[in-house]
């Protein structure tokens, strides 16, 4: 039987996109980014920019021949977060709703603002319970995202 | 989902022949077989080409052309017939007993309706909203016919397996225990998945690969459509 995490209650080393969802989150609570607006034009960039690096990444694992397991779940990840043909990120608010009660407040679709309630120490647990290479994803998920929508660092 | 994707997907899965073997066999077991397909070939050049109209409880009386007729007519439609549309449900709520094929007929009653509409506005302009905004005919949405469109609705759901959803959420619980042809239920959600950069039920892919499979290309140019150009402009 596969050993289960402390946290999710996942099997370790499963990374779908509830618990990407929750390290992307995570690592944006820890970077004091603490809410997402999916309809503003700067936070969809961001968006876009996350779906970019996921795109790279599995382009990198399956150039590496990497494990086929890592690359089916950023697959699947990526698809669901990928802009509708509408253009909107649909997928990515809703996984990000979807957190709501543990990562995300205002689950009502109609607030425009989806905010992070999560203590700092909470936030560090979450992606310490993620696999080693989810781990580094949701870092580089959230750099890609902060880039976008503060340039300055602001 | 571009032209693109789905020609790769097409070209991939056609050039497994295994994979074109194990869907001819499912095939024949529903009598989709190479003498259907013939007898069909064979009536394309002086079948009927009236319109019918079926009386649909949703819709109202639903107008079909007669391309869309010997698409309704053939077996991988018409076992829509047996399969339930609501899984389950119809135990809990007994009228929830409607099957795939009415719901496919609802849906090209739907899909022409809409396309009316837009033929109905084209060349009209709105200039309360964007001065340079104009509504465009259906026949400037390329590079795909209307009728193709229509048809697209009827298939839309011709991978459904027994009971929906139902099913399809078992088979993707236990995707690697389940096989189609050499590959498993994983590897072809991965397969397009990758390719087409959606997240696709297993329904909807198995509908696409009936679609873009060889017989299926065969009846659709041969018999339902030879005039059309969806299976060729894939090819």
């Amino acid at each position: 039987m596969k050993p289960y995490t402390a946290l999710s209650g996942k099997a370790v080393g499963v990374l779908d996109r509830q618990r990407f969802a929750k390290g992307f989150v995570a690592e944006l609570v820890s970077r004091d980014l603490v809410a997402v607006r999916p309809k503003s034009p700067t936070d969809r960039r961001g968006f876009a920019s996350v779906v970019r690096l996921l795109d790279k990444k599995i382009h990198e694992l399956q150039e590496h021949d990497a494990d086929k397991a890592q690359v089916r779940q950023l697959i699947r990840i990526v698809n669901e977060l990928r802009p509708s043909n509408t253009g909107g990120f649909e997928g990515f608010e809703a996984a990000l709703r979807s957190l709501q009660l543990t990562f995300s407040s205002c689950p009502n679709p109609f607030y425009e603002e989806i905010a992070f309630d999560v203590p700092k120490p909470y936030a560090r647990a979450t992606v310490d319970d993620l696999p080693e290479f989810g781990r580094r994803l949701v870092d580089a998920a959230a750099d890609a995202f902060i880039q976008e929508v503060r340039p300055e660092g602001r | 989902m571009s032209t693109d994707a789905v020609r790769r997907l097409r070209a991939t899965w056609q050039s497994d022949h295994k994979l074109q073997q194990a869907i001819d066999v499912a095939f024949d077991n529903i009598g989709f077989d190479d003498r259907y397909l013939n007898e069909c070939t064979a009536q394309a050049g002086y079948a009927d080409r009236k319109r019918k109209y079926i009386k649909d409880s949703v819709w109202g009386m639903v107008e079909l052309e007669w391309a869309t007729i010997r698409l309704l007519d053939c077996p991988v439609v018409q076992r829509l017939r047996g399969i339930k549309q609501l899984g389950f449900s119809y135990l809990t709520y007994p009228s929830a007993e409607h099957s795939r094929f009415i719901h496919s007929l609802g849906m090209a009653s739907v899909i022409s309706r809409f396309l009316s509409s837009i033929e109905k506005r084209s060349g009209e302009h709105d200039e309360s909203v964007i001065d340079t905004l104009r509504f465009v005919g259906s026949n400037e949405i390329k590079p795909v016919l209307v009728e193709e469109i229509v048809h697209a609705a009827i298939l839309h759901d011709v991978g459904h397996m027994p009971f929906s959803h139902a099913s399809e959420k078992v088979l993707e619980g236990l995707e690697e225990d389940f096989m189609c042809g050499t590959l498993t239920v994983a590897d072809i959600r991965d397969q397009v998945g990758s390719i087409l950069q959606k997240p696709l039920t297993l329904s909807e892919i198995l509908s696409i690969l009936i679609v873009l499979s060889t017989r299926f290309e065969k009846f659709y140019g041969n018999y339902v459509y030879p005039a059309g150009k969806a299976c060729g402009s894939i090819a």
